[in-house]
Formats: structure tokens, C-alpha cells, sequence
């Protein structure tokens, strides 16, 4: 925990117990500053957390009044006009559970969204590369017969997601707003105590914001003090690093490689779209493939820096060729493919490779399209990490989203767990102005942490074991018995549910 | 979070209790107000010790007066009492690190006073009056349209006074169809467990210090009742004699009475939520007097 005056934090001390206290108090508080301008809610990171949290506060009525800020070193001007042509996806594309869908409903931001870009799928394959052991997710053990499935998730890119927000935050006027576009926050400190003139703000966060870029240098940075700062400010939180909070964790030494693709366009229109996850243990992680509109899919594959480095090298073709092989066939030859040198063979080779030996490999029966194309600029890779703070609240702080956990993407769990904390935030701080409570005090604060630092701990702590699972290559005891166990699962319906329940968020 | 930590949690459920009592029997300021959620009422605390109720009340005092008020508490001013100097010190201080807070402090719309409930009944000052139109009824007694009494009366020096005098003090500060809501520990066999035997017990078992609690002087629901309708009786009658506008005589004076033992957990409001719906017995019309208590232990 940061060092706060003694008497901030525990204000019910005798006066004689305090006194020294206070009197180091005075000898710091001499330096003048200009008295900061004073903010109920300032959120550090403009990211969906971030702008998720601002939109629910402006939505809630008991929560509108609230005068917030939010900083953040991206142009959200920007952000808020982005778009892209109707052929071409944003390859950083998150799938939202339902229960994130409701809560983006219920503050009024979904139908901001550019709707016609989202993708909800109604089932997910996910089977071991290994062991072909499978197992098929959707809700048809619980719908009717005729009625259309419930949806599983719903694909989205973050770039609409924020867009969203933004115009959401927009709609709701500008009184009691302010937007630090293009800011960055140069430094975090207590307040002092104006001893007499005005408010003791010494367990106060005062933040120093300037703009970014060569205005930075010339003007003075503005001083802004928060009842309530909220790090949504990603995996190195300098809101974290203030509140001096630690995180446990460790990085996967593997990267998720990401693309948007074309698909084969078999001509069947369908109502259904399905997400497709195959785990390829000798590789080093899953390959997931999530439906886009129009025939497109973005691509997740999780695998050694080594490989993503090769995959990212590759020409376009043989992206190609690798992902859908990656679909299709056996472990010993996919380590094959991955190991033809480049260098030495013909630029044809990958794709040669794979249709020869398709011709030689039975295909399961559920696997997805072909890719038929990538677009342009969209492999990109990004490393995998787990991270947990070892706690998300201190006087006047909350860490959200990335700033407190980052997880395994393999279940897509991670913007929707950022979300979810958003919504259990925006709750406690709606409870706490509706009851007098000071919305930065750590007994309100309690309820936020208390209510999501567990199920966080759970879903993260999950991913990481599937991840420990399916990174054992070869056929051994490990590989059986994930495989009895996902083949049980697969069988026992309630089972299933209940998984899926969880997954839902709900 | 120290000793205070169950007060604290019992905080919020105090400003559910109170926004219950007023929806069950808004006082006539709220029936007169112009617009439907104006901030107009003004709340005495009686022993607010270190302001943990007195400075979150206070909190939901609206910066601007005639902005809407922001909780169903409507609060316009807040005067918070307490005969021990050492705890209005430390409730100044404390209040001193809220930016909000201490604009009320120094707009005089939250008043701290190191002083004694009768000498506020003896001294004609009202509240910062921030209504639009003054009545007579707020430049003399009685003076408050909401007065709260949370774990106070169990705390009552038999040597200097008695509950029921007491009581009777919180009335006659209290205008009429106005409330005197209250909490208190109930006398019973569950409560001196609880209260003597495990909470004073030596650390690390125990929170408060010894002595902070004496189970004898633990109110039961009955007493109280009786107590407060004594009271009521004679606050009636020494308004009648002192010519203070009370608004009738001792025979009309009606009280609507409620009192719930509260069995679930501290952290559960649900029975608080309900207590509204316990009044029995109130006609309608302003000459009533409300009083709730909550009673906590089996």
C-alpha cells in the first residue's frame, strides 16, 4: 500500500495518538501548488474498461451527477471516427459473452455499435489435435425444437466496441465531462493539506496530465485530484504502480497470432455460425478461428514466439495453407510444416504440402471452411501473459480490466471479464452515492473487490490450467485423460451447462 | 477497519431506513415542497460521535440548495450534536479530508456542535434556513424535521438522566409530522452474548473496549414504545406552557409508533426495506409524530 497519512486512513484515532503525525504532516504540506481542480471519478486508460465505466456512470441516474474525467494518450477523436470499409475487419476482435452484450444494452451503448459488424455464433468446436477427442458447445440441449439457438458469444472488434462507447458517452452530454484526449499522466501524488483554507486532500490522488507530443513540453501540466481514481490503464498500470499494489504472474512464452481472413463462400446461406478451436500440444496452444460477417473469420493462434515468428513470415499463401492445416492435419505433420525452411524450397511448398496430405488424412466432421484469403496488414502477433493484482483497491483506487488481471485468451474470457468489473464497479459506486458513502473510501470500495476478485481469480486461473493441459504433447497418460475428461463433459448435458453458464458469465 | 467497522457497515442501511420512514410519512416539508425531490429537510443527529452517520448525510446535501436532491434522504442541513469534545474534534477532522463536506462545514449547512441536547433546545438559533420561504415554525422550537438517534439511548448516564426525559428532549427538537428514527440494542439474552461476553472479550476475539457497552441499559422494544409516548406527552405540555406553536394540544397529539427487531444480519437490509410498511395505526394528516426504532438482537 501507498504511504497515506496514518490519520486518512484510520481517522478514528485519539488526537493524542495522532499528534505526531500530523505535525510531520505540516512540514510537507509547506510547498505551494496550485489547489487541483477536483473530480469524482477520474479514469486513467481510454480503452473498453475505461470508457465501459464512464458510460455506465453517465447512464445511471444516481451516477450522472458525478463530475469525471478520463485520460488517455490516444486521439479519441479518432477512435470515435473510426470506420472501415465493409470488406475489411480490425484484426483485434473480442467475443462478448451474453451477460457482457446485456450490461453494454443496459447503459445504453450497444446500439451504438456499428451492429452490422458484429458477429454472434451459436455453437464452438473445440477438439484435441492430439487425440481428436471433441466436444461441441451450443444451447440446443435447452432450446425447443424450431426455435432458433442462443447465441454463445458474439465476435466484435474493439475499435467498434470503443467507437461505441464513445458515441455513448457523447449522447450524454458534456456537463460534469471532461476527456483528456491526447494526454498523458505525468505523474501521481498525494495532495497536501491546506490547513484551514480548505480541504485535506493529503490521501488524496493528485494526477498531473499533460498533453502528448511537443505541447507537452511547453505548457504547465494540469492538476487534477480524484475521490475516486480508476487505473483502467492496462498490464503496466501506472495507476497500480501508484497505489503500489503488486501483481503475481508469469509471461506463457507464447504469442497469439492474429489475422483476418476470407473464407470459402459455399453458397449455403446459414443462420448459424460457429467458432472452431482446435488444441495443437505439440505447437504450444489452441488455433481458434471466430466467424466475422460476410464470410470472414479472425484468427487466434496461440504458439511458440519461434513459430509465430515463421507463421509472420510466411507469404500470404502459405499463411494460408498453414491455417488451414492447422484445421486438418496430424501434429507430426503440422511439425513438419512448420520446419520447411523457406530459404531452400519452392514458394509453393506449404501449399503442395497440404493438399497432398489431405489426401491421406481423414477429416473429422466438423471442421471450419477453407480460408481462402488475409487481409492485408492484419498478422500481427502479440505476446501471452497471466498476471493477477494481489489486490484491486487501496484508499481512493480501483484497478479494472487489464490493470488487474491479464488471462490466457484461449476462452476469449479476458475484455469480458475487464467489462464485467466495470459493471460491479459502476454498481458499488451507484450504492455508495445513493447511501451517503464517500465513493473513494475503502469500505465502499470493499463491495467492487470482494465481488469480482474471485470469480477473476477462477476464469483466469482456468484458462491457465487448460493452457498446462494442452501444451503436453504426444500420446501419454496427460493426453488421455484430458481427453476422457472432454469427452465425458461432452456427454453429460448438465455438465456442459453448467460449464457454459459460467462461460456466459451469468 | 478498527473498532467502528460494524458502525460503518451499519451506515448505509441508516439512510435506507430513514429514506423508508419518509416514503411511509413524509413529513409536511416534503409534501409542501415545490417540485417532487427538492432537498428541504433538515436533520439533527443526536450523539453523531465521529460523524460516521452526521458527515455521510452530509455527503447527500446537494452543493448547490436548489439543485434536486441526489438521495431520497433530502437533506438541506445537517446539525450534528455531541457532549464530547474530543469526538466533535475528531468528526471536524475527519470531515476536513471530503471536499464536499467541508464546503457544508463552512457554508454552516453542516454544523458540528461540541454541546448537549438541551442546551440546543434552549437556544433559539435554527438551522441555515435554505428554504425559499421561512416559516415561523423554523426561526423557534421545535426546529428539525428529521432527528436521529443511532445507539444513543443505551448509552444514556442514569445519573444525569433518564431515557425517558431523554426521549422527550428528541420530541420537542422535532417539527410535527416529522420523524425521530432511531437504532438501538435490544435487552435479551442473544444481545449480552454478543455484546458483553464476545465483543468486549480481551483481543483478538473482542472489538470494542471494555465498558463500551452495559447490558442492563439495553432498551426493549416495550419501554421504548412507552417511553417515547410519555415523552411525546410531555413535550406537548411543556409547548403548551412556554407558548411554543405546537400544533395542538396534548389530546390531539397522535404518534405514529414502529418498531422492528431486527433478527438477520447486520449486512441485510431487507427487513429495514420493509419496516415502512410496519406503521400501524397513523391517520393521515400532518399532527402525527413518527417514531422508528430498530432493536438489534434476538
Amino acid at each position: 500500500m501507498r504511504s497515506i497519512p496514518r490519520a486518512a486512513i484510520f481517522p478514528y484515532v485519539c488526537a493524542s495518538c495522532r499528534h505526531d503525525v500530523t505535525a510531520g504532516l505540516r512540514r510537507l504540506s509547506t510547498k505551494t501548488t496550485q489547489s487541483p481542480e477536483i473530480y469524482d471519478v477520474v479514469c486513467v486508460g481510454g480503452g473498453p474498461a475505461g470508457l465501459g465505466l464512464l458510460a455506465a456512470l453517465r447512464a445511471s441516474p444516481v451516477t450522472s451527477k458525478l463530475k469525471v474525467a478520463l485520460v488517455e494518450t490516444q486521439d479519441l477523436r479518432k477512435a470515435r471516427e473510426w470506420s472501415l470499409d465493409s470488406t475489411q475487419y480490425s484484426n483485434r476482435v473480442s467475443s462478448l459473452t451474453p451477460s457482457t452484450v446485456e450490461f453494454l444494452r443496459r447503459i445504453g451503448a450497444w446500439e451504438h455499435l456499428q451492429l452490422n459488424r458484429v458477429q454472434p455464433y451459436q455453437e464452438m468446436q473445440v477438439w484435441d489435435g492430439e487425440t481428436g477427442s471433441r466436444i461441441s458447445f451450443d444451447w440446443s440441449s435447452e432450446t425447443p425444437a424450431f426455435e432458433n439457438l442462443r447465441t454463445v458469444a458474439t465476435m466484435t472488434e474493439n475499435s467498434n466496441l470503443i467507437r461505441g462507447l464513445l458515441e455513448r458517452i457523447a449522447a450524454s452530454g458534456d456537463e460534469n465531462l471532461t476527456l483528456f484526449s491526447n494526454t498523458t499522466v505525468a505523474s501521481i501524488e498525494n495532495g497536501s493539506d491546506t490547513q484551514g483554507d480548505g480541504p485535506d486532500l493529503s490521501a488524496w490522488p493528485v494526477l498531473s496530465v499533460k498533453p502528448v507530443g511537443p505541447a507537452g513540453e511547453t505548457q504547465p501540466p494540469s492538476q487534477i485530484a480524484a475521490r475516486l481514481l480508476v487505473g483502467a490503464d492496462g498490464i503496466n498500470s501506472p495507476v497500480r504502480a501508484f497505489a503500489d499494489i503488486s501483481t503475481q504472474g508469469w509471461d506463457y512464452n507464447r504469442h497469439g497470432v492474429v489475422a483476418t481472413l476470407a473464407l470459402e463462400d459455399l453458397g449455403i446461406p446459414s443462420n448459424s455460425h460457429t467458432a472452431y478451436q482446435r488444441f495443437l500440444p505439440a505447437l504450444g496452444g489452441p488455433i481458434a478461428l471466430l466467424p466475422l460477417p460476410d464470410n470472414h473469420a479472425t484468427l487466434v493462434w496461440s504458439t511458440t514466439p519461434q513459430n509465430a515468428a515463421y507463421l509472420k513470415s510466411l507469404s500470404m499463401p502459405a499463411f494460408i495453407a498453414m491455417v488451414n492445416a492447422a484445421f486438418r492435419l496430424p501434429m507430426v505433420d503440422l511439425n513438419y510444416m512448420m520446419g520447411i525452411d523457406k530459404s531452400t524450397s519452392e514458394p509453393s511448398t506449404h501449399e503442395d504440402e497440404l493438399s497432398w496430405r489431405l489426401q491421406h488424412t481423414p477429416l473429422p466432421s466438423h471442421i471450419p471452411r477453407k480460408a481462402i484469403g488475409v487481409q492485408e496488414g492484419t498478422v500481427a502477433s502479440f505476446p501471452l501473459r497471466f498476471r493477477h493484482a494481489s489486490q484491486y483497491i487501496s484508499p481512493r483506487v480501483a484497478l479494472v480490466g487489464d490493470a488487474a488481471h491479464v488471462i490466457h485468451p484461449l476462452a476469449g474470457q479476458g475484455l469480458n471479464l475487464g467489462l464485467a468489473d466495470v459493471a460491479a464497479l459502476s454498481k458499488t459506486i451507484e450504492y455508495a452515492v445513493s447511501h451517503g458513502m464517500d465513493i473513494g473510501d475503502l469500505l465502499t470500495l470493499e463491495r467492487y473487490s470482494s465481488e469480482r476478485y474471485l470469480p477473476n481469480a477462477k476464469i483466469g486461473g482456468a484458462c491457465d490450467l487448460l493452457h498446462k493441459l494442452y501444451t503436453v504433447p504426444g500420446q501419454n497418460p496427460i493426453a488421455w485423460a484430458r481427453s476422457f475428461g472432454l469427452d465425458v463433459i461432452d456427454k453429460l448435458p448438465f455438465v456442459k451447462s453448467f460449464l457454459m453458464r459460467n462461460a456466459e458469465g451469468y | 477497519m478498527g473498532p467502528s467497522r460494524i458502525l460503518h457497515l451499519m451506515n448505509p442501511l441508516r439512510h435506507e431506513f430513514i429514506a423508508s420512514c419518509l416514503a411511509e410519512g413524509p413529513p409536511p416539508a416534503v409534501l409542501e415542497a415545490s417540485s417532487p425531490n427538492s432537498a428541504n429537510l433538515h436533520y439533527l443527529d443526536i450523539g453523531c460521535g465521529g460523524g460516521i452517520f452526521a458527515e455521510s448525510l452530509a455527503r447527500t446535501i446537494p452543493l448547490d440548495p436548489s439543485a434536486p436532491a441526489p438521495t431520497p434522504s433530502r437533506a438541506a442541513s445537517m446539525t450534528a450534536i455531541d457532549p464530547t469534545t474530543t469526538l466533535i474534534q475528531i468528526a471536524k477532522e475527519h470531515a476536513r479530508m471530503d471536499p464536499t463536506v467541508d464546503a457544508h462545514l463552512r457554508s454552516g449547512r453542516f454544523r458540528y456542535l461540541n454541546t448537549t441536547l438541551e442546551d440546543v433546545l434552549a437556544s433559539p438559533t435554527a438551522p441555515e434556513s435554505q428554504s425559499t420561504q421561512p416559516t415561523a415554525a423554523q426561526a423557534q422550537h421545535p426546529q428539525f424535521d428529521v432527528v436521529t438517534l443511532f445507539e444513543v439511548i443505551e448509552h444514556i448516564d442514569p445519573n444525569t438522566t433518564t431515557p425517558q426525559a431523554f426521549l422527550a428532549n428528541c420530541l420537542r427538537a422535532l417539527k410535527p409530522g416529522g420523524w425521530l428514527v432511531g437504532s438501538t440494542i435490544s435487552r435479551t439474552f442473544p444481545s449480552f452474548i454478543l455484546n458483553q461476553v464476545i465483543a468486549e472479550a480481551p483481543w483478538p476475539i473482542g472489538v470494542v473496549p471494555r465498558g463500551t457497552h452495559e447490558w442492563r441499559k439495553f432498551v426493549n422494544p416495550p419501554e421504548l414504545h412507552a417511553w417515547a409516548q410519555e415523552g411525546l406527552m410531555r413535550a406537548a405540555d411543556s409547548a403548551a406552557t412556554r407558548g411554543w406553536p405546537f400544533p395542538a394540544g396534548r389530546d390531539e397529539v397522535e404518534m405514529c409508533w414502529s418498531c422492528l427487531c431486527a433478527r438477520s444480519r447486520v449486512e441485510d437490509g431487507a427487513g429495514l426495506r420493509k419496516l415502512g410498511q410496519l406503521l400501524l395505526g397513523c391517520e393521515e394528516g400532518h399532527l402525527n409524530y413518527h417514531v422508528a426504532f430498530v432493536a438489534f438482537g434476538l
